[in-house]
């Protein structure tokens, strides 16, 4: 746990910094980015910001690319509607 | 897509994709229109207020149901309970997007463009001899198309640029968000566009209220610079904003998207593919319109690929020639209102009561200078003031 938390990245001290009232445990798990579809709208304005172009729409559903995502967070914020949220990883592998 | 090669590809069938295609192939072009959504226009992502009916005539016959409203004039709560109206006879019109972008394409494909709905770009390829290869993917399958000349109207997700290497990303520190909310009936006055801007209210954008008098709607919206953290969503801010203006208002529909204020982007030319509308940033700084500079920029667009067509010669340098007709028709003006726009924004709350002040005599006096003598010691330190920001910006 304690060698995880020197390996951090910046961002994952920024964003934890931003939602530790939240989720404390926030903070040693990874993040993945999670979406709403259901009061998404539509509006497509996540895929201008994503500076990987990890996020693209096809007819009017949103794509995301994980291993493209760096979890800059700016996605985060410019969504309109705030469907947009980080959500604790599965454990996929 | 009835063909493999194309001279024009355009992707994106919004305002400017349209008008592009639709000029382009008048000039006898082969022409493919792609557009990723299925319903063209659908779901709107727009407030819809435009320029003027003469202006937006000049385009094509639109159908008379694309248009709501007559605008006479604009209404602005300012901050301290200050006001400005300007009344101008035919200042612009109020559109319906979910009609005007359909009878665009509609024109287009009747001039001869090939449209294909529900096909995506995915990617597009480094230049191949004389041509670009975009690869389009529908629900048959993917496809790769060759153009000779690649026109990336994509909108503010802004993609085709990027695959291509320019350099469109939006800047967070110069991109606004922004939500339209579909009310039932006429909020306010139905000849006046009316704003609400400032300390009071929303600083770093502005509120609005569009009258669609045609549908009985009104379009009531808000949109400001991204915030720095988020603890409301802008959505639930511009619902506060509706409930604490007007109580009553019914909600129909809630739309939303990203509005680029940053002025012209640097280059959105290169070898075979120009940028046109919100993907090369073409969106007034100051008001975030954008429907009327995609359709300019596509004008000039059309009258650059026709001659690089015809001459042969497509490459980077000669299509630079769009991007300074596109800097003089409207991006010079851009430029100075992105620099008014930073000044009003950076203003504390008194200082832009005083500005507003002055904004309200000179509207009054009917733009005459003149009036200004008699407010000349507030006039002169807004002046001192405007100078001294823009020497900064
Ligand atoms: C909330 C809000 C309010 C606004 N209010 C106003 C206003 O009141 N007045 C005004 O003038 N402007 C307003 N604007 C701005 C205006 O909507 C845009 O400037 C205008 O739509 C730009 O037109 P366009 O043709 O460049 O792009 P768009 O109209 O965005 O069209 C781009 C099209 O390309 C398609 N596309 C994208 N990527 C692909 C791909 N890879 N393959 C195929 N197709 C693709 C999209 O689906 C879309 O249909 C507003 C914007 C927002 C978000
Ligand atoms: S967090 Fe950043 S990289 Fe990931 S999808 Fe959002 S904008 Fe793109
Ligand atoms: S910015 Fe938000 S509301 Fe808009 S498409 Fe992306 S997830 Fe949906």
């Amino acid at each position: 746990m304690a060698n995880k938390r020197l390996i951090l990245p910046f961002y994952e001290i920024f964003l934890y910094y931003q939602t530790q009232t939240q989720d404390n445990l926030y903070f040693l798990k990874v993040k993945k980015l999670s979406h709403d579809r259901k009061n998404c709208l539509e509006c497509a304005g996540c895929v201008g910001v994503c500076p990987t172009m990890a996020l693209d729409m096809f007819g009017l559903d949103l794509q995301i690319n994980h291993d493209k995502c760096n979890r800059c967070g700016i996605c985060v914020r410019a969504c309109p509607a705030g469907v947009l949220n980080w959500i604790e990883k599965p454990d996929e592998k | 897509m009835k063909n493999k090669e194309y001279d024009v590809i355009v992707i994106g069938a919004g305002p400017g994709g349209s008008v592009i295609a639709r000029r382009l192939s008048q000039y006898g072009h082969s022409v493919l229109l792609i557009e990723k959504r299925e319903q063209i226009g659908f779901p709107v992502r727009c407030g819809e207020a435009s320029t003027t009916l003469e202006d937006i005539e000049s385009y094509g016959p639109i159908d008379e149901d694309c248009i709501e409203t007559i605008i006479d004039g604009l209404f602005v709560y300012g901050p301290g309970g200050t006001t400005v109206e300007s009344l101008k006879k035919d200042t612009g019109i109020m559109l319906n997007r979910e009609k005007f972008d359909p009878c665009l394409a509609k024109l287009a494909e009747q001039d001869g463009v090939e449209l294909v709905t529900n096909a995506r770009a995915e990617s597009v390829s480094a230049v191949i001899g004389k041509f670009r290869e975009v690869s389009i993917v529908t629900p048959e399958g993917t496809e790769k198309i060759k153009g000779r000349m690649i026109v990336g109207a994509d909108g503010m997700e802004s993609l085709v640029g990027r695959m291509a290497g320019l350099k469109c990303l939006h800047n967070v520190n110069s991109t606004c968000t922004g939500v339209d909310i579909e009310v039932e009936g006429i909020l306010t006055d139905p000849r006046y566009l009316t704003f609400w801007q400032g300390h009071d209210f929303i600083n770093d954008g502005y509120i609005w209220s569009f009258p669609k008098v045609k549908s009985n709607v009104t379009n009531f919206g808000a949109g400001f610079l991204i915030p720095k953290s988020k603890d409301l969503s802008i959505q639930d801010i511009t619902l506060q904003w509706l409930y604490k203006l007007f109580p009553e208002a019914k909600v129909n529909k809630i739309t939303g998207g990203l509005i680029s204020v940053s002025g012209n982007l640097k280059e959105y030319v290169t070898d075979r593919l120009i940028l046109v509308g919100d993907a090369a940033h073409h969106t007034n700084p100051l008001t975030g319109g954008g429907i009327a500079a995609a359709m300019r920029a596509a004008k000039e667009g059309a009258e650059v690929i026709h001659n690089g067509l015809i001459k042969d010669d497509l490459s980077k340098n000669f299509l630079k020639n769009y991007e300074e007709r596109c800097s003089i028709v409207f991006g010079k003006k851009h430029q100075l209102l992105l620099k008014f726009r930073k000044f009003l924004l950076g203003q504390k709350r008194e200082d832009q009561i005083e500005f507003y002040k002055v904004i309200k005599t000179f509207v009054k006096s009917n733009f005459s200078y003149l009036a200004l003598i008699k407010c000349p010691i507030i006039t002169l330190k807004c002046l001192y003031r405007y100078l001294r920001s823009s020497s900064k910006i």
